[in-house]
């Protein structure tokens, strides 16, 4: 592996790191009232926005342009009552999760595997900086060429953009085990494999993690723009379907759904990490 | 036992080669309590990774029980300089690693740790993890996660430099009750004078770097030592005088004046 390619992804999963660390010190510093204030303004902020949009849509600017909360919602509700929002959203979560263990599966092994072994990482590192540095959205023509247009190209496409991102992360977590942990279990008779499951594997779980948090929004918008290119159903051919038929409000409504799922992935993932990470805690309060 | 055989040991620093410890020759017996004194840097902690299998010497060569010391050698414990606690484990799951690997089942495993850790004084720390703990407390896991699967050879490096005077007092006891029933060879690294005379049966005083065996002086105090009361006795005041004298020189070398 070149030296620059992975200290960038080291740089980065680390500055994320201590970027939360250093969220969670401010929090705790003084915790209920503070965090009250803050979702009261966050709350009016919101509240504000979509009264103003409301207000300013069709006095202002033409709905055509902007549409109208009013008319997204009910987009939004037509659409849940005809079945419409299950079926593309189950579509295009099939494809984001399908996608995401495929890949976060292949990252981690491979990783793993590259991590441990030196000579292979250092022999094919030029070819992996090379397809690593390229934008992977570039490559959505020819999936649909090799894999058509079906559900099969989204999987696959959203599968690899979180396979570089999980395999970078596992890999820079395997180098950085430190080598005293390993010689302290080494002395007391440990065999590879107890090495392996009792010290690597735990030592790189924070940069495993690191990575598959990451990659479940770029498995999203994966999933998304492979619909968007080509397909027939999803939240992604929603966006593009309304569109192209000047349906403003489908637009949003569709765009409403996908901030909603991403927010919703998110937290599920923050709640999880907290959960596995809890030797990490500070308990500073 | 334990024998190093002209042993010396380079490094390699700035591109230049930097001897670290020379001349090494040093015969411990089976059983015996050594401690070992030096200026910093002058190649204590070296001179232990050699016996641990964990460096190679450039010259000479150190046996273990008559085999030459190739790979790790699993049968010493080793407690480094540097913690090596695993931070995801608590206090409990890193005193019983060396079990696990030992295939112990979880009672035996809970009942040994629970033994150790009451020893080294973290009853009720059971549950914490390594970055809630202080300095000194991560020591004594250390400590504990070393004496709980009992190897036969126990290289410790400062092992009690970082607790207050009574704790370390009341560790002191406990390793010596240790080493008298089970009859562990023992080499013991430290900074303090007192400790290395109060605990050894020999005494080896590191010169500064490139650090070789100055002096190696006998203790003559009786195993069944008591180490709250040795300051007024006077082969200690004696063994200890004559061993400042020449650990003073190292240091006036080193740094100037006292
Ligand atoms: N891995 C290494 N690479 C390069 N130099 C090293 C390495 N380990 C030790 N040294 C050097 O060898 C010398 C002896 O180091 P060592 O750690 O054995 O000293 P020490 O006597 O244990 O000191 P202290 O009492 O401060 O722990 C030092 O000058 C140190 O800089
Ligand atoms: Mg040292």
């Amino acid at each position: 592996m070149s030296t620059q390619s992975s200290s960038v992804s080291t740089n980065n999963s680390q500055a994320l790191l201590k970027g939360e660390g250093m969220l969670k010190q401010k929090q705790t510093a003084s915790p209920f009232m503070k965090n009250l204030k803050i979702r009261s303004i966050r709350l009016a902020i919101l509240v504000s926005f979509i009264i103003i949009w409301e207000t300013v849509s069709g006095r202002l600017v033409d709905k055509f342009w902007i549409s109208s909360p009013i008319d997204i919602v009910s987009t939004l509700y037509k659409w849940a009552t005809s079945g419409d929002l299950f079926f593309h959203l189950s579509i295009t979560l099939q494809e984001t999760f399908i996608g995401f263990f495929l890949g976060a599966f292949g990252g981690i092994f491979v990783g793993f595997i590259l991590g441990r072994w030196a000579f292979a990482a250092q022999v094919l590192d030029p070819f992996i900086t090379a397809i690593y540095s390229l934008p992977k959205i570039a490559l959505a023509p020819l999936f649909i060429l090799w894999f058509g247009i079906g559900i099969e190209m989204k999987i696959i496409f959203a599968g690899m953009i979180v396979f570089f991102l999980v395999f970078f992360n596992t890999y820079a977590g395997v180098k950085d085990v430190d080598d005293d942990l390993l010689d302290d279990i080494r002395l007391m008779g440990a065999n590879k494999r107890q090495i392996m499951l009792k010290v690597i594997l735990p030592s790189a779980m924070t940069w495993v993690f690191v990575g598959l948090k990451l990659s479940v929004p770029y498995a999203l918008v994966g999933a998304v723009v492979g619909e968007i290119v080509a397909s027939n159903k999803g939240i992604g051919f929603l966006i593009q379907y309304s569109a192209g038929n000047f349906d403003t409000a489908g637009t949003f409504a569709a765009l409403t759904i996908l901030i909603i799922v991403s927010v919703s992935l998110n937290a599920t993932l923050s709640i999880l990490e907290s959960k596995l990470l809890r030797w990490k805690k500070t308990n500073s309060v | 036992m334990i024998k190093f055989t002209n042993v010396s040991k380079e490094f390699v620093r700035d591109g230049q080669p930097f001897l670290a410890a020379r001349d090494i020759n040093l015969h411990i017996k089976q059983g015996e309590f050594l401690t070992v004194i030096g200026p910093s840097g002058c190649g204590k902690s070296t001179v232990l990774n050699m016996c641990a299998g964990l460096m190679k010497p450039n010259g000479g060569y150190v046996e273990y029980k008559g085999k030459k010391v190739k790979e790790i050698n699993t049968k010493v414990g080793y407690m480094t300089q540097k913690d090596n606690l695993l931070p995801w484990r608590t206090v409990q799951g890193n005193v019983e690693i060396a079990l696990e690997i030992r295939g112990l089942g979880k009672e035996e495993r809970e009942k040994e740790s629970a033994v150790y850790i009451e020893m080294v004084g973290l009853k009720g720390f059971e549950k914490h993890y390594p970055a809630e703990l202080s300095g000194g407390m991560r020591r004594r896991v250390s400590l504990a996660k070393m004496l709980v699967y009992n190897p036969e050879t126990l290289l410790l490096d400062e092992p009690f430099g970082a607790l207050d005077a009574q704790l370390r007092l009341i560790l002191q006891k406990k390793l010596l009750e240790i080493w008298k029933e089970t009859g562990k060879t023992i080499i013991f690294v430290t900074h303090d004078l007192d400790e290395a005379v109060a605990l050894g049966q020999r005494v080896a005083i590191f010169s500064r770097s490139p650090g070789t065996i100055k002096v190696i002086e006998k203790v003559n105090l009786p195993i069944h030592r008591d180490v709250f009361n040795l300051r007024n006795n006077e082969e200690f005041m004696n063994v200890h005088a004559r061993l400042w004298s020449s650990l003073r020189d190292e240091f006036v070398e080193e740094v100037g004046a006292i």
